[in-house]
């Protein structure tokens, strides 16, 4: 079964490229902010090697406010360059480099433990994880760091027999994914230092070795450092860390709003981090709605599948009861993974967890592994066939259900997170823009209540590849505290007000554009979710003093 | 038995006492949780039982725990159990807030131990407390009516009792069931409701919604054929049912204030620095061959599994002494290994953990605790 690995790998790269690239651009129904704002900045970077706020080449590009790391934009310039400005070339980077991720996972994996059935298991497991191809399908800097991480370690354990080349290698992707997105920015490190100490007798025998890697780890990690301490990405850091986290200041300190924290309160604050890092351990969070595709409380996907539990739970007395050499590692590096995240202020958080994936696909494909000896060694062959004919038949059930959750339910509820509606919103207002003197554009939406903020002048700049050169240097912010630039307005829609201006066009949500405050005539277009909802209205109106 | 075993024990519940009347002083909950028992219901007197009735089976709890542990597992491990019942937040809570799981706990407590006590030592007495205690959980809560009977299959079928005794044993469950089953013939309304307020997980409204906006959604889509095969009400009851087993066994249920014990409590059921022990003591149980025991603990989860609000801590606290049980071996194992640094470490760090929080968890009911009673309970 296992003679032409090549084969084997070149399907599955094949699969997991196609789970990847299939409907790339349909689903998720929309680009989101983040994906928005990545490839405007690359268009920019591309046409003038600025920002969109003018910054040459940045280390860390301000955006939406929220201080990106670079290694993504840059890798979408190139992709922007060849595909456009569009849905494709925004997303294809992410989805191309994670289908390798495929083939890294098998070279790692089978680095580590030395058994290539183990290995090939894992890269199948990688291949159809419902963790990787989801955020695989949307530009996100985590699939992509994950990539790099695997690299870094793949070298660093050839470095370990091997040429000095390795080294070099090892350094740099392992650096190069703590500048492409911030989890890997404590993971890292850490990850580092653990491996060093799991090897601590061949690192005190390869001093020289351990001394240079080190060294050209740390030189090209070095601006980063400075920036994190000392520049942009320190204000990323305060403004996410869990200190900041108003649920924890509401159901734990019982106070309205984040503030200051006595010394007293931090004591507070541990237990409560603990809380929050064990429940990336829960059911809920690993095999039911941990990617939080559906509703809150309803069916969905977890991180992984239902039925890796039962490979898991054989893996996990396994490994512990023989000491498998590894098994520190895999421990270490699941905790070292959960820890940055757990320091957040969000609760769980699959996206800044995505590094434990290889080690939770490990320990699923060693469970797999002695699932299959120990059918193997069933002497009853109806026995034998009723066992291998349910597990088909439950992981055929499972990865339908996921299909079924991910192609149909997916869209529909959860359309609004990655911000349907607000693109064709924007197109209808750039298609009919000479009409109209000013277009205002209401940020605020969302269906359950007006809690969202949309940022919609990054889809403007997207879809109307808005010359970078004239928008850098414009004036965006006006007196009001509005932002604006060429005909549009990002800002709250008063209708009570609003609704006396002449020759303008006004996109808001119902929560600002109340339907029964309008005029049938007023109203020009509505834009809806995929669910049904109605997400946008798109008004002129049509009244005079 | 030395003198100084009782002293210890006795202190062991004056401290859970003291414990509880703290919670009391600063908390306004008592009677919080306060029910009638299933016999008063059914006669139609529906009196709940008082939080000091309640507080008073607990203080018989650590007792009990205390006399089961000095029997099965030893002196150390006896005092570490019915320490660990007496100052840990979970009973303290329960029964200051009238919970009749603590009742529930007793009564399961005491037939354990006539168990033990009919088993190791032949005396008839444990045969008395086996049929009292089982007998009078029946009519405790209407849940018990799918405990109890499991507990005398297996109790049957492991051969316990012979002739005589099992005659007696048949004669007195026949006359406790009939009498019940009268009982609820005559009282239907209030059986279907109480059946319906305890046995409500499938009443969930994210499971039934999930049922009927999944087919909606899947109607409209190419998929519908395959659709109806993997997604249909017998799937998702399936996995519902899956997931909130599954839930049973998280750590965060235990360690943390995930589940916020009565509503409002940022107080964890167990001390969070008893996960290091917990988790050695999980390596050190041996399960094998023991299949009543293992069927029993499973069967004593079946409350909380069948609650809308599931994990339910309240419902849990049946299967409390087992969870003290395991972190009392891991503490005994780190206790023996002391000399090894590993393991220093770790029981270092474990007592480290919990006395740090223990006092947290005091400051935490003086002055913050009461205000989110206010803020979060309903």
């Amino acid at each position: 079964m296992f003679k032409n690995i090549k084969l084997i790998l070149i399907l599955l790269f094949l699969i997991g490229g196609l789970l990847r690239f299939y409907a790339i651009t349909k689903n998720p129904v929309s680009l989101n902010i983040d994906e928005v704002s990545i490839g405007y900045n690359a268009y920019s970077i591309l046409k003038t090697a600025r920002d969109e706020h003018g910054e040459f080449l940045p280390l860390s590009f301000k955006s939406v406010g929220d201080y990106k790391p670079p290694i993504l934009i840059y890798l979408t310039v190139p992709s922007i360059a060849l595909f456009g400005l569009n849905e494709f070339g925004v997303r294809f980077p992410v989805a191309f480099i994670s289908s390798f991720g495929i083939l890294i996972i098998h070279l790692f994996i089978k680095e580590l433990t030395k058994n290539v059935k183990l290995s090939l298991i894992a890269s199948a497991l990688y291949a159809f994880s419902p963790w990787s191809i989801y955020f695989s399908r949307y530009s996100t800097e985590s699939s992509l760091a994950l990539f790099f991480i695997l690299t870094g370690m793949f070298f660093l354990l050839k470095m370990k027999n091997g040429r000095k080349i390795y080294l070099f290698l090892s350094a740099f992707f392992l650096s190069l994914s703590m500048y492409t997105y911030h989890t890997e920015r404590l993971f890292v490190p850490l990850l580092i230092l653990l491996f060093f100490f799991l090897n601590r007798s061949f690192v005190f025998l390869n001093k020289g070795k351990a001394i240079s890697f080190l060294a050209i780890y740390f030189l090209f990690s070095f601006p980063l450092i400075l920036s994190i301490l000392f520049g942009q990405d320190k204000t990323r850091v305060q403004s996410t860390f869990i200190t900041t986290d108003i649920n924890f200041y509401r159901n734990v300190l019982v106070k309205d709003e984040v503030g200051d924290l006595a010394p007293t309160d931090y004591a507070w604050m541990f237990f409560y981090w603990a809380r929050k890092f064990l429940n990336y351990f829960q059911p809920s969070f690993l095999f039911h709605s941990g990617l939080n595709l559906t509703k809150t409380g309803t069916f969905g996907l977890g991180v992984l599948y239902l039925f890796e539990l039962p490979f898991l739970a054989l893996a996990l007395f396994y490994l512990i009861k023989n000491k498998t050499s590894y098994l520190l590692l895999i421990f270490g590096w699941i905790v070292l993974g959960i820890l940055p995240a757990s320091l957040t202020n969000n609760e769980q958080h699959a996206l800044r967890t995505l590094v434990i994936l290889p080690m939770l696909l490990l320990i699923s494909a060693v469970g797999i592994e002695i699932f299959l000896k120990l059918i193997n060694d069933i002497k009853h062959i109806q026995i034998k066939i009723a066992v291998y004919s349910i597990s088909v038949i439950l992981i055929i059930w499972n990865l339908t259900f996921a299909l079924l959750v991910y192609s149909i339910h997916f869209p529909k509820q959860q359309g609004e997170a990655f911000m349907e509606g607000t693109k064709e919103a924007v197109e209808y207002a750039l298609s009919n823009k000479e009409k109209y003197d000013k277009i205002i554009f209401d940020p605020v939406r969302g269906i359950q209540g007006p809690y969202i903020s949309s940022i919609p002048h990054e889809y403007v700049l997207f879809y109307s590849k808005y010359d970078p050169v004239s928008y850098q240097p414009a004036k965006k912010r006006l007196m009001d505290g509005s932002f604006s630039f060429d005909k549009f307005e990002f800002r709250s829609i008063d209708w009570s007000k609003d609704s006396e201006a002449k020759n303008v066009l006004l996109i808001g949500s119902p929560w600002s554009l109340p339907e029964k405050e309008l005029k049938e005539e007023e109203i020009l277009e509505k834009v809806y979710l995929s669910g049904g909802q109605l997400a946008f209205l798109i008004v002129s109106p049509r009244r005079s003093k | 038995m030395k003198r100084i075993d009782y002293l210890g024990i006795l202190l062991i519940i004056g401290i859970g006492l003291l414990f509880r009347f703290y919670i009391i002083t600063f908390l306004p909950i008592k009677n919080l949780l306060a029910e009638p028992i299933l016999l008063t219901d059914l006669l139609g007197n529906g009196q709940s039982i008082s939080w000091l009735t309640i507080t008073s089976f607990g203080m018989v709890n650590i007792l009990l725990i205390w006399i089961v542990s000095l029997y099965l597992f030893g002196r150390l491990n006896a005092f570490i159990n019915s320490s660990l019942y007496s100052l840990s937040p979970w009973s303290a809570y329960l029964d200051v807030s009238g919970s009749i799981y603590i009742l529930i706990l007793t009564l399961l407590l005491i037939s354990f131990l006539g168990f033990q006590i009919f088993v190791k030592f032949k005396y008839d007495i444990g045969f008395y407390m086996i049929l009292i205690s089982l007998g009078l959980l029946l009519y405790t809560h209407i849940l018990m009516l799918i405990v109890v009977p499991i507990l005398l299959i297996l109790l049957i079928k492991k051969g316990v009792f012979k002739q005589l005794r099992l005659k007696i044993f048949y004669i007195f469950f026949a006359i406790a069931f009939l009498i019940l089953i009268g009982l609820m013939i005559g009282n239907k309304e209030g059986v279907t409701n109480l059946t319906r307020l305890h046995f409500n997980f499938l009443l969930d409204p994210r499971l039934i919604n999930s049922v009927n906006e999944y087919q909606g959604e899947l109607r409209m889509s190419p998929y519908f054929n395959v659709g109806r095969f993997i997604e249909n009400k017998y799937t998702f009851v399936g996995q519902y049912i899956i997931f909130n087993v599954l839930k049973q066994f998280t750590p965060a249920t235990y360690f943390t204030s995930q589940q916020t014990m009565l509503d409002f409590s940022f107080t964890p059921p167990v001390f969070l620095g008893f996960i290091i022990p917990f988790t050695l003591g999980l390596f050190l149980i041996r399960i094998r061959r023991k299949y009543a025991a293992v069927i029993a603990f499973f069967i004593l989860l079946l409350p909380s599994i069948v609650s809308k609000a599931s994990p339910n801590l309240e419902r849990l606290i049946l299967i409390a002494p087992v969870f003290y049980l395991i972190i009392s071996q891991g503490l005994e194992k780190l206790v023996q290994k002391r000399k090894h640094n590993i393991y220093k470490i770790l029981l270092i760090v474990t007592l480290f953990l919990v006395i740090f929080q223990v006092l947290l968890t005091f400051i935490d009911i003086a002055f913050l605790e009461e205000m989110r009673i206010k803020e979060f309970h309903s």
